[in-house]
């Protein structure tokens, strides 16, 4: 356990100090700065609108971080060669890979925070508040955003830094994709093709289910219970996405 | 030394791009007039939406300050508006719970442009998603209907739905019976107002139907 920790301490300070993460921290703050502009600009429902964009600053800005610092968290460390120094020390390799989630984990939480930071400063000065509910869109944009690191670890585990973020992307687009499967027209077509569908979109993560930023937004009720199944499905499948990475990692030749 | 040669040549580029961006203004007459306003990239269907990954409300408030910076400038400019009701429109289809485009589409809609019927449709789209929450939506169709199409017997219809709303202010009550009255429908805006009677509570409100039942004798 505690080698768990010293390596996501490590991925810690490191991914702190990458360039990329400052970078798209800058971008997330001047969205958020900007989106009391576009408030104003829509001129009705400027706290609405704000929120809206702010909300989409910080899932965008989690997105960025998650599959490029992700991605080549490890897949640069292969490729440099700079991992043995870790695998030579009484370390198991599926320790690496759950400290590395770890530290990256904690990583994009400082993110979410510092970013949050600045949406609940922006909505404060245009008049707006913060509740429940938004609180609970951040949390859920940053289990969506556990998921695609997770995703972004084990493509990395796989292949090389340039095909794992492709991979991850497109992880990340059938995961948006994958709520518009419409099982009811599949059963339509037999019972063979709508259980091949059904299997499908129950393997493929269903990433829709962490959004929502418009529910909260336009106060649309949200079915009791909703939240709570997101984030225990988000950390299931992060789970078992880290748990396959370390297996293929725990086999690879370096 | 580096950095200050880095320096010089970001802005000698930005100065380079500049200088052409103002140079080729100057060239084609454009500079400093009305910029070319391009719509081609707004969309025609909300079908666009599964592609949107999620930022479907974001895209429809990008576009809807686009709808309002369009509105300003032509409200302070040649008061061409063609493309209004597309741009509200598609804001609707994309955010249906965006509520100030419907109040844009049942107030500004009609005085801007002569494309009634599609304002209406745009508001139904509101009374759909909003149903008695928000009792203003079936007054501004009733006033379309009134003011701009000259219906009164379509116009009391949805004037006796925003008054039929338990929010509903005295006048909307006496005019959806006026407007009943007015399509020859004297007995129904009797009934009406007698079920509207019973219903209401606020003392001032029973008042005022009183009143008008008695001027419809």
């Amino acid at each position: 356990m505690r080698e768990i920790f010293l390596v996501a301490a490590n991925t810690f300070r490191e991914t702190i100090r990458n360039k990329v993460l400052y970078n798209i921290l800058i971008f997330a703050a001047i969205v958020i700065v900007l989106s009391i502009s576009f408030g104003e600009w829509s001129v009705f429902a400027r706290v609405q609108v704000m929120q809206d964009f702010g909300l989409a600053a910080m899932s965008i800005s989690g997105l960025l971080l998650a599959v490029f610092v992700g991605v080549g968290m490890l897949g640069a460390e292969v490729s440099s060669r700079t991992i043995y120094q870790m695998a030579v020390k009484p370390i198991s390799r599926a320790s690496i890979i759950v400290g590395k989630f770890l530290g990256l984990s904690l990583t994009l939480m400082l993110n979410f925070l510092l970013t949050a930071l600045f949406f609940t400063v922006s909505l404060l000065v245009i008049g707006g508040s913060v509740n429940a509910g938004l609180c609970a869109a951040v949390l859920l944009i940053w289990v969506q955003m556990l998921v695609i690191v997770a995703a972004a670890l084990f493509f990395s585990t796989i292949t090389n830094t340039t095909v794992a973020a492709m991979l991850t992307i497109g992880f990340y687009l059938i995961g948006m994709f994958n709520d518009l499967l419409d099982l009811d027209k599949a059963q339509q077509l037999g019972p063979l093709f709508a259980g091949l569908i059904k299997a499908v979109s129950m393997i493929l993560p269903n990433l829709a289910c962490f959004d929502i930023r418009s529910q909260v937004v336009y106060e649309i009720a949200i079915q009791n219970g909703f939240i709570a199944y997101s984030i225990l499905y988000g950390i299931f499948y992060a789970a078992m996405l880290v748990c396959a990475s370390a297996i293929i990692f725990s086999r690879k030749d370096l | 030394m580096r950095g200050i040669m880095r320096a010089v040549s970001v802005i000698t580029i930005l100065a380079a791009l500049f200088a052409a961006q103002f140079s080729f203004g100057r060239m084609t007459g454009s500079f400093g007039k009305e910029k070319l306003e391009m719509f081609s990239d707004i969309p025609v269907s909300e079908k666009i939406a599964p592609l949107l990954l999620g930022y479907k409300t974001t895209y429809a408030n990008y576009l809807w300050i686009r709808t309002m910076l369009y509105f300003g400038s032509h409200y302070h400019g040649n008061k061409d508006f063609h493309e209004l009701v597309a741009m509200t429109d598609i804001v609707t289809k994309l955010n249906p719970r965006f509520y100030p485009a419907y109040e844009f589409a049942g107030l500004m809609l009609p005085e801007c442009t002569d494309r009634y019927n599609e304002a209406k449709t745009i508001v139904k789209r509101g009374i759909t998603v909003f149903g008695s929450e928000k009792i203003m939506l079936p007054f501004y169709i009733a006033m379309i209907d009134l003011n701009r199409l000259h219906d009164t017997a379509e116009a009391a219809s949805y004037m006796m739905t925003a008054a039929k709303n338990p929010m509903a202010k005295p006048y909307m009550i006496k005019l959806a019976a006026t407007l009943l009255s007015k399509s020859n429908k004297v007995n129904l805006a009797k009934e009406f107002l007698y079920d509207s009677y019973e219903s209401a509570e606020n003392p001032a409100v029973k008042r005022a139907i009183l009143d008008k039942i008695k001027s419809l004798n």
